[in-house]
């Protein structure tokens, strides 16, 4: 029997407003509809009534977690069309702020991935863990998030050389918490179980569907923006990409927790290497002509097309968010799972609707079972609670639901 | 691989002729005809292993220009085919039976500039359908937004202009 | 005698989140109350999942066209009295969509054409920090 389960738009799964439509039969599901088009503001559109100063601003309020990511890529993108390079020290402050921005990032997913699936401790853990990163974000630009910090040449204010040991003490208080983090991800059997297998993208769907970021680094593609097209000051620096072969949640999970700490490593040589000097670079008059800007977003590769006509204003902007090539993948990996496991591989890949600047929406088929969003997420705790169950001797019972 | 070797590649590859302009050493583009378009998609895609990136598309004097972004990750460089629809005719192939990933692209061009995609599966708006006409596109220059934020109701009719000079007559 | 329902509102007020097309910065500065460092619940304020056990709307975001409908339609749902937070720059006056054709108002401006008397508190910022929003709905519920 088949049945059709809308998802959302109004849930408290995520933050955003979004709608999936599953068709199900008993409990696997056999096919995904996508319908977006709701939280569609124009922005593009819209810069081509700003100028080039004020489309940093605006491009900063594509997505308010991925805010330095818009403003680095259109300025990468202006720069390109203006065959610049811009300042030293001007590159390694875009560094320093891409991974502070990439470090909260993944622990907002993982997070949240830990709520999916009934490990809300998880939640809390990465997101107390998230606060003093935040908090030094505030302490060296001025704001939690959306900082203004980004201008085409350059950055608009320095950075403090006295404010960095810091974020160096709080990048080491960190690091412990992360790896224990990763550590418990490792070795939690019932982690392992619910995660392990589920949601599986394989290589060759990645490379059809042109998926990116953790994404497709979690199913073997080794691509990573900052080696592949180097900005800012990758080159001078020495990192990893971390590529998987698995292909599920699991490795997605794996790979953004080491991700993480990667990202304190490229930190800590950033702040030691950064040179002294000019900042910003003076842009008289933009010619006309176009320009692609790269750059690897937390969720992927965010790339921005510029096309100038001589004005103080672009011609035409167009913004591919990492989430919009990424989303269109669920219709590889959902197909065949069970209904429980449908939240984290929803989940799995990040999905930014701000980004994508749509969602999907929700037909209403009479005579079908239904399942609120709420149910869904009861199925999914259920589901872990049985495979602990199962895993875990009686001695360890009452342990374990403490954590459910 | 670099730029030049990859030109010399497509035209050994490739039976139809197009236009090289290269930008700077990580960017080149290419002009083709339309008709070529699923071509050269075999070509890049399938045959040289680039990654589809993002199509644009922009409303220009001759008709709509629509941008394929081709990424070449392990050779450092971003090649773009560029292909024109005019205006009194505005259609191209659609590459989803190639490329899988561009079949929201597709319609988001669709629902922005009105341009059709031949032998698109599901060729829907992807984000407006329900509140723009069926001729109205925002991306085409001729869209007028205050016009037609007055007419769907999401600014309301001011005017300033009008009473002030009606005033300015009164006293003259 | 004060009415027994806005007393129970004083107490502990049950919030319920609607994201309305706004830059996702807000939403998370919201998620971010409920989390150890902020824990809003403390004091009794907690997200629910359904408007009809809400006492405060959290709206962020400007009021893009398609999600107008939609807001209107959970306002109709939360038992009055109830209180409107507007979080952000973009759900108080727009922001900087002003100028963007999809968008059909400021959060206020959209309640009020179905409720001329819904209470409304407005929490500027971008976003506006978790100690902000905390400091609002103090605010608001003194009003009532």
């Amino acid at each position: 029997m088949r049945s059709i389960i809308p998802i959302g738009p109004f849930h408290p799964l995520q933050d955003e407003p979004e709608n999936f439509l599953l068709t199900v039969e008993g409990e696997t599901v056999v096919d995904i509809d996508v319908n977006i088009g709701y939280i569609h503001k124009g922005i593009e559109l819209l810069a081509q009534q700003k100028t080039y100063d004020q489309t940093v601003f605006l491009v900063e309020r594509i997505c308010g977690i991925c805010s330095i990511t818009h403003t680095v890529c259109f300025c990468n993108a202006v720069e390109d069309l203006l065959k610049v390079e811009i300042p030293e020290r001007a590159k390694y402050i875009r560094t320093i702020l891409g991974e502070i921005e990439r470090i909260h990032s993944h622990l907002l997913w993982m997070g949240l991935a830990g709520h999916f699936i009934g490990y809300n401790t998880v939640f809390m853990w990465t997101w107390k863990y998230r606060e003093p990163i935040l908090d030094m974000m505030e302490y060296l630009t001025g704001n939690r998030q959306s900082c203004g910090m980004l201008k085409v040449g350059g950055v608009r204010r320095n950075l403090e050389d006295s404010r960095f040991p810091a974020l160096l003490k709080t990048l080491s208080e960190m690091e412990p918490k992360i790896k224990m983090l990763a550590e418990a991800v490792q070795d939690d059997p019932v982690l392992k179980a619910r995660l392990e297998g589920v949601g599986v993208l394989t290589k060759k769907d990645a490379i059809d569907y042109c998926v990116v970021g953790p994404t497709a680094r979690a199913s073997g593609v080794d691509i990573d923006v900052r080696r592949d097209d180097p900005y800012a000051a990758y080159p001078y620096l020495d990192w990893n990409v971390i590529v998987l072969n698995g292909g599920d949640v699991y490795s997605k999970f794996l790979v953004r927790v080491l991700e993480v700490l990667e990202a304190i490593k490229i930190l800590r040589q950033a702040v030691k290497q950064i040179p002294k000097g000019d900042f910003l670079l003076e842009i008289k008059e933009i010619p006309p002509g176009e320009g692609i800007g790269r750059y690897e977003a937390p969720r992927g590769e965010d790339i921005h097309y510029v096309r100038s006509n001589g004005t103080n204003f672009p011609e035409r902007l167009k913004v591919r968010a990492p989430s919009f090539i990424n989303i269109p993948s669920f219709t590889a990996s959902c197909i065949g799972q069970q209904i429980a496991d449908v939240t984290i591989t929803l989940a799995a890949v990040d999905p930014c609707y701000s980004c994508t600047e749509r969602m999907i929406s929700a037909r209403d088929l009479s005579g079908n079972k239904k399942y609120s969003q709420k149910d869904l997420l009861e199925i999914s705790h259920q589901k872990t609670l049985e495979i602990s169950r199962n895993l875990a001797r009686p001695a360890d019972l009452p342990k374990l639901k403490k954590y459910l | 691989m670099k730029i030049q070797e990859f030109i010399e590649i497509l035209k050994s590859k490739s039976k139809f002729p197009f236009e090289v302009q290269q930008h700077s050493e990580k960017r080149v583009y290419i002009r083709i005809a339309r008709e070529n378009l699923k071509d050269i998609a075999i070509v890049i895609f399938k045959e040289m292993n680039a990654k589809f990136s993002i199509a644009s598309g922009v409303h220009i004097r001759e008709g709509f220009e629509v941008l394929y972004h081709f990424t070449f990750d392990k050779d450092k460089f971003i090649c773009t085919v560029r292909t024109l629809a005019p205006h009194d005719d505005p259609k191209l192939d659609s590459l989803v039976s190639i490329i899988p990933g561009a079949t929201w692209i597709e319609r988001e061009i669709y629902d922005i500039l009105g341009v059709q995609f031949l032998g698109h599966p599901n060729l829907k708006r992807l984000v407006k359908a329900e509140f723009l006409g069926e001729k109205e596109f925002p991306f085409r220059k001729d869209f007028n937004i205050k016009k037609f934020k007055e007419d769907h109701g999401l600014a309301p009719k001011i005017s300033f202009i009008q009473p002030v000079e009606q005033t300015v007559k009164k006293s003259k | 005698m004060p009415n027994l329902s806005t007393r129970w509102l004083k107490k502990s007020p049950w919030v319920y989140h609607v994201g309305t097309g706004g830059c996702n910065n807000c939403d998370i500065e919201i998620l971010d109350c409920l989390t150890p460092r902020f824990d809003v619940e403390r004091f009794g304020i907690k997200l629910v999942v359904s408007p009809r056990h809400a006492d405060v709307l959290l709206v962020s975001g400007p009021v893009a066209y398609h999600i107008k409908p939609r807001l209107q339609e959970v306002y109709k749902q939360v038992p009055k009295p109830c209180v409107v937070a507007c979080i952000g720059a973009c759900a108080c006056s727009m922001g900087i969509f002003k100028d963007a054709y999809s968008v059909a108002g400021p959060v206020d401006k959209v309640i009020k054409e179905i409720d001329p008397n819904a209470i409304f508190v407005y929490v500027p910022g971008c976003p506006p920090k978790p100690e902000t929003m905390i400091m609002a709905l103090v605010k608001a519920l003194q009003k009532i």
